[in-house]
């Protein structure tokens, strides 16, 4: 879903080892990603995790195992109910969930609970996000309107799937692998998932989760840095935005994950190693 | 005494049925339990202008088709091999608008397929959920008033597809059919649909079923043929019996640039028949098939799979993919 991209500097690539807490445990942008999202989540919340969203599953896992023993998720269209699972599974969409899991919730029925609004949480990504929140996983454009030699998109994407349906969920955490001027820009060509001003449920919180930062959303509705992950600077995030992004003064840095984080989610969570190594999404290598 | 009629038919008479034209729906979800050798029959059919119906995510099974010509119209929110990468033969179809994409969401997709399931008219959605692009370039996506509160809200048609093309790990020969793994959204899917077509990896008794009623997933009553195939969802994965074969995917779609779709096959020759119009062929090449497809020109790959494959999937005819063998061409 998320292309690599040239301009992004190779020490930010998924394969880049950061530093834990400790000072002496590097991790990768995975790792990060799953860590973070387990922190987004609250003890009793009710997630489903899409497809191609590895990370989210692994994080909600850890969430079980750490903070949250009462969160409850789905797992992709299996509809696998908190399936316990010691490895990150190649497709969130493998029957393998079902095996371990302690009900099955028939994809059927999630239809009814998103549109219900019953999830708490919903992860998403896409191709571009702009300033605004909006999210676009159609196709980079402009759109034209089908007809004879009409090239309807310049890069056709997969499409919007469920995204027309996040704002039904009371927190939203949009996150991209890769924060590129691409990926972030000034407006979406499509939007799929409309932007932080349009939440149906009480919360409607809309978080950015990059490979760079976290990031919300001001009182006007635009994007803006909460903290940056350790080792990135304010300038660098700047530039890999492709439209004006306010970085506060002394802006944090992400805590990072913790020695106990990093070791329940090798030792319980991801055994295999998948997001460590960065091979399953970085197919160019991370 | 009149006997309970079964209902296996082979892969040939099964497809043999769909008229061209058809609107059908295609079971599985993502690279799960897609019915690869229903949809290859398609093509080898030669079947046209058929509206493709997904699941809520769905790749190669109706890539390939796109791929072939086959497909007029697609109503799917998402077309895509996950990990594996984009799914290149929508992805050109979609861009040059060679063919017409129903933009929709995954609630244009699951509501309108129950309102078809119930046999309602429509199906009516928050007026939020229209703060989308999609509603703006999709006329599909209608307003109306909820007579009961008077405020707006967003209608989805019905979905009600002609055929649906499922695949099941089992079924018994009355097409009582039961997913081992997953059954994703094959039950709506089959509710939804008018006829229903369910390849099954293993046929089992009806001794079987009986003896475990609450395994089944889709019951007999909805599905008229069943296509009993070992393998007949390769190279997506029939769970618990096979995995994905990503290499297939891998290599029938790649992403890297120097292995592009569109570009000639080496040892493949342009189509005999020279008139331009749409034929795909076989290609038989070290360690695996290659179907290929010409386009008003330039061959293109649609799919690529292992050489064993042809053994494994001995479809009436001979010849091993979905591509006929055409004259002069290697094997």
């Amino acid at each position: 879903m998320v292309e690599s991209s040239k301009d992004t500097p190779r020490d930010l690539k998924g394969g880049h080892r950061s530093r834990s807490a400790a000072g002496d445990e590097p991790y990768s942008v995975g790792e990060l990603l799953a860590v973070l999202f387990s922190r987004f989540v609250t003890d009793g919340d009710f997630v489903g995790v899409g497809t191609g969203c590895w990370e989210v599953a692994a994080g909600l896992r850890l969430a079980q195992l750490t903070h949250a023993p009462n969160l409850s998720f789905t797992m992709g269209g299996t509809g696998a109910l908190n399936p316990e699972l010691e490895e990150v599974l190649p497709s969130v969409n493998s029957a393998r969930a079902v095996s371990r899991a302690e009900a099955v919730v028939r994809l059927d029925d999630l239809f009814d609970l998103e549109l219900k609004g019953a999830f708490d949480v919903m992860f998403l990504s896409g191709l571009q996000i702009d300033r605004y929140g909006n999210v676009n996983l159609v196709g980079l454009g402009p759109w034209s309107a089908p007809g004879e030699g009409v090239k309807t998109w310049r890069v056709r994407g997969p499409g919007s799937v469920g995204l027309e349906l996040a704002p039904r969920a009371r927190r939203r955490v949009a996150f991209f692998r890769r924060h590129t001027r691409q990926v972030f820009v000034e407006r979406v060509d499509f939007i799929s998932a409309p932007g932080y001003a349009h939440s149906l449920m009480a919360d409607g919180s809309l978080w950015v989760v990059t490979n760079l930062a976290v990031m919300n959303f001001d009182a006007e509705g635009r994007v803006r840095v909460v903290s940056l992950h350790p080792g990135v600077t304010s300038e660098q995030v700047r530039e890999h935005t492709g439209f004006e992004l306010s970085v506060p003064e002394n802006v944090p840095t992400t805590p990072p994950p913790t020695p106990e984080e990093l070791m329940l989610l090798r030792t319980r969570v991801d055994c295999r190693g998948l997001l460590r190594s960065g091979d399953l999404w970085g197919r160019r290598g991370g | 005494m009149m006997r309970r009629a079964e209902k296996v038919v082979t892969l040939s008479e099964a497809v043999r049925r769909i008229e061209d034209g058809s609107t059908i729906a295609i079971g599985g979800l993502s690279y799960f339990n897609a019915p690869m050798a229903l949809v290859r029959e398609l093509i080898r059919q030669r079947k046209r202008a058929l509206t493709v119906i997904t699941a809520a995510v769905t790749g190669i099974q109706v890539d390939m088709l796109i791929g072939a010509g086959c497909v007029r119209r697609l109503i799917s929110p998402y077309v895509g091999m996950e990990e594996l990468g984009a799914a290149p033969n929508f992805r050109r179809a979609a861009e040059s608008g060679e063919i017409e994409v129903c933009e929709i969401g995954e609630a244009f997709l699951a509501f309108g397929l129950k309102a078809g399931a119930a046999g309602a008219p429509f199906f009516a959605l928050p007026r939020a959920l229209a703060a989308t692009d999609l509603v703006r370039v999709n006329p599909e996506y209608r307003f109306t008033r909820d007579p009961f509160t008077g405020e707006e809200v967003l209608c989805v048609p019905a979905l009600a597809p002609e055929w649906a093309l499922l695949h099941a790990q089992q079924s018994d020969p009355f097409g009582n059919a039961r997913h081992l793994g997953s059954a994703y959204m094959d039950a709506l899917l089959a509710r939804a649909a008018r006829r229903v077509i369910v390849s099954c990896d293993e046929l089992v008794p009806h001794e079987a079923v009986r003896a475990e009623p609450q395994s089944t997933t889709v019951p007999s009553v909805l599905v008229d043929l069943v296509v009993p195939l070992y393998g007949s969802a390769h190279p997506t994965a029939s769970e618990p019996f096979y995995d994905v074969d990503r290499e297939h995917l891998r290599r029938g779609h790649p992403t890297r640039s120097r292995d592009r779709v569109g570009t000639p096959l080496s040892g493949a020759q342009p189509d005999a028949r020279g008139d331009g119009s749409v034929s795909r062929g076989v290609c038989v090449f070290s360690g695996g098939v290659r179907i290929w497809g010409s386009h008003g020109g330039g061959l293109r790959v649609v799919a690529w799979g292992p050489r064993s494959w042809e053994r494994e999937h001995t479809f009436e005819g001979g010849g091993g993919g979905c591509g006929r063998k055409l004259k002069g061409y290697p094997t």
